[in-house]
């Protein structure tokens, strides 16, 4: 018996002592931090790709003290697929290409134009090596330019993009980021959806709007504003900060910023018979931030109700615009009211869920504005 | 005989053996069937039949304590009949090692080891498998003791790490009047449950004969995998939606990888669930592989050696590698599951059925 135990553990250990011989070193593998797409529709190649690597030598550290260079490099290159960009990569670069810690990806507005957003993100969802967690940025920029920007806090530009919406609870205008995962269960919910846009501004990378993409062509729609972005978080419920500005155009008044501690939106779609309708409604704490009429007095009783009155104006304002671009200018729900009208009324949803853009062009929406200001800081001055 | 038998061992295996590819694979499957955000009331359904079908193996086993299918069949139904009840038996432990087997190194493949061919990772697996399956049982229940704790923490630290990516609104509405779907997920999720029926193989080695140890023992072994399927099915849909969940391979792998936190410097979580699931392959095959051994070698009359294990490890090793892709595998599963129909409700019903008869006519 012992021998024959040996018989079996004999070609198990030959397989132990292979140990490590087909291994990488960190060192030698290209990690990629970003990727930037652009459509070129040229005879010789249709697609560009930017493949921002990490150079590990120019990695500042603590010892060696300032850097060389810049950490990273990025390599353009044309083609008419992405894998076989990604294979030309090594064509000219020794270190295979690892996009195991891909940080983001930032996607031109004219290859959104020219091809549906389902066909570009299928190569990238299929393979193993991508995370469902990269973020997916639009631009108007050329790709290329929007990566090689000196980043101002991080080491890289990925990074700088990525982390920007980390400011999600400071500005009404940061949306959350729309990774991987989250495209690919728009597209398989079939909903229209939006995607965060960044831009130049004087040799920075900035955050602006949004760009709507359609349902129907999984292509380009629209553009949403910076100011837009915030009426569809008040939409959605994402609202987790930033501030609303009373101008005089509303008060008549010296302006009042007003900062957002905590907000709520229930959106509640009812159904009589066959029409249906949708409440809107918004709950939101507010503090009194910045008040340019200094002649105000806080401490009198019913301060509040003029600044509540307008403030609620403000918003309700910026919520009904959103929804009448989406209504009737777009008819596409990039609100996600369909989500609402799935879980409160499934049975209507199955009858109507082909035809939801025309049904929800026509949706009556009452919109609802609640605000109560909590204070008004440290000192009140007259 | 000893009358205080302790049932955990017991437990640890039946868990350790129902757990297997069902984890990574069923809410894909489930998803295509029923697809309804409360899908996993199938789950729940499928285990009570589960249950069920193991009451009627009791049944059955009770009549013949300290016997193994592979000894009673041929004393019910006759010698030649009831060595080709052993040998379907045997078939399908074979085949279900083979299907599991080759899941999961298709799995390794996509996942850890791209470049290695899935021989090699087939070879590796049932080689230590058939290492460990020649030390007997006794060992076999000593090892999935050792191992059981890692793969309960590997669900635990899995579950804690992504409850915060779950979005309510994917697992709503919660109650929608179409229990039919649901019904029609058990056909499915049943067999997500297939494991128990080696207490038919167990029951040669304890002697199981109290209706209330043996309701305790499959209670809680079915209770609590049916509980981490339904935690899994409800982490799966609310981080991935059911919309997804129809197109993704491997749902539960894809959703260990969205758990990320900024700044940590352990980036990939699915690795950690892709360590401790290889575990519970290896406890079910090794499971399957005995019962398969032992059945070979009860048809045969002769004792365990080592010429029979290694002809089982080459008919499971050969037949793992059958299919030719993911999806010649995946629809495989079809005749799977008819072999699954006769071995854990046919069989153990016809042996149970003639038994009574006999004991009625004489």
């Amino acid at each position: 018996m012992k021998r024959k135990h040996l018989m079996v553990l004999i070609p198990l250990l030959l397989l132990n002592l292979s140990a490590c011989w087909d291994s990488d070193e960190i060192e030698d593998l290209g990690i990629i931090m970003a990727i930037g797409l652009d459509f070129l529709d040229e005879e010789s190649a249709r697609y560009s790709m930017t493949n921002q690597y990490v150079v590990p030598n120019n990695i500042p550290s603590s010892q060696t003290g300032g850097s060389v260079g810049t950490p990273y490099q990025n390599m353009t290159l044309n083609g008419d697929s992405f894998l076989s960009i990604i294979r030309q990569n090594s064509l000219e670069s020794d270190r295979p290409p690892n996009y195991t810690h891909l940080k983001s990806m930032v996607v031109s507005e004219k290859l959104l134009r020219n091809e549906p957003i389902n066909n570009i993100i299928s190569f990238f969802l299929r393979d193993h090596e991508f995370r469902r967690t990269v973020p997916v940025f639009i631009t108007r920029e050329n790709v290329e330019d929007i990566l090689s920007i000196e980043p101002t806090k991080e080491m890289f530009p990925a990074v700088q993009i990525k982390e920007l919406t980390q400011n999600i609870d400071r500005s009404l205008n940061v949306q959350d980021n729309l990774d991987f995962g989250d495209l690919s269960k728009h597209i398989s919910d079939r909903s229209s959806f939006v995607i965060p846009e960044v831009s130049i501004n004087q040799n920075r990378i900035r955050l602006t709007g949004a760009a709507i993409i359609s349902n129907l062509d999984h292509k380009i729609a629209g553009w949403l504003k910076p100011d837009e972005v915030g009426g569809l978080k008040w939409i959605k419920d994402t609202v987790q900060g930033g501030v609303v500005t009373i101008d005089e155009e509303h008060s008549g008044e010296e302006p009042v910023i007003l900062e957002i501690n905590k907000s709520n939106t229930k959106i509640e779609p009812v159904l009589k018979g066959d029409q249906l309708s949708i409440n809107l409604s918004v709950n939101a704490s507010l503090r009194l931030a910045e008040d340019w009429n200094v002649e105000r007095n806080v401490f009198k009783p019913g301060w509040d109700k003029e600044i509540k009155k307008n403030s609620e104006a403000v918003v309700k304002e910026s919520i009904e615009h959103v929804i009448s671009l989406a209504q009737k200018e777009y008819g596409l729900d990039f609100l996600e009211f369909y989500t609402w009208v799935r879980i409160q009324h499934p049975d209507y949803w199955m009858k109507h869920e082909k035809e939801w853009n025309s049904k929800f062009s026509d949706v009556p929406v009452n919109v609802d504005v609640d605000f109560t200001l909590t204070g008004y800081g440290t000192q009140d001055i007259n | 005989m000893n009358e205080k038998q302790p049932s955990l061992p017991i437990i640890i295996f039946l868990i350790s053996t129902i757990i297997g590819v069902g984890i990574v694979t069923l809410p894909r499957q489930t998803a295509l069937i029923v697809g309804q955000p409360n899908m996993w009331v199938s789950v729940i359904f499928g285990s009570i039949v589960a249950f069920l079908n193991a009451c009627l193996i009791f049944m059955l086993i009770k009549r013949f304590p300290k016997q193994t299918l592979f000894d009673f069949a041929p004393k019910v139904v006759g010698k030649w009949i009831g060595k080709l009840f052993s040998l379907i038996f045997v078939m399908y432990a074979i085949s279900i090692s083979a299907f599991i087997i080759r899941t999961m190194s298709e799995i390794v493949n996509y996942y850890l080891l791209d470049r290695t061919p899935n021989s090699v990772v087939l070879a590796v697996l049932v080689l230590s498998c058939m290492y460990l399956v020649s030390s007997g049982l006794s060992n076999i229940l000593m090892f999935f003791q050792l191992y059981f704790p890692i793969i309960i923490s590997m669900f635990i630290i899995l579950t804690i790490l992504s409850i915060k990516s779950i979005e309510v609104t994917h697992l709503r509405p919660i109650f929608v009047n179409d229990g039919l779907e649901l019904l029609k997920g058990t056909n499915t999720t049943f067999f997500s449950f297939v494991g128990y029926e080696l207490i038919m193989v167990l029951s040669g080695y304890q002697t199981f004969t109290k209706w209330r140890c043996m309701t305790k023992i499959i209670g809680i072994s079915l209770g609590s995998v049916c509980a981490i399927y339904v935690l899994f099915f409800i982490l799966n849909i609310g981080i991935l939606s059911i919309g997804e969940l129809k197109v993704i391979t491997f749902p539960t792998i894809e959703m260990a990888k969205t758990i990320e936190y900024q700044g940590f410097f352990f980036e990939r979580f699915e690795l950690l669930f892709l360590f401790g699931w290889i575990v519970t392959i290896f406890t079910t095959l090794t499971a399957y592989y005995y019962s398969a051994l032992l059945g070979v070698c009860k048809i045969i009359n002769c004792k365990r050696n080592i010429c029979l294990n290694t002809l089982v490890g080459t008919a499971i090793f050969s037949l793992a590698l059958v299919p030719s892709g993911i999806t010649e595998l995946f629809s495989s599963a079809t005749y799977l599951n008819n072999l699954s129909y006769a071995a854990l409700i046919g069989i153990p019903f016809i042996l149970l059925v003639i038994s009574f008869a006999k004991e009625k006519f004489q």
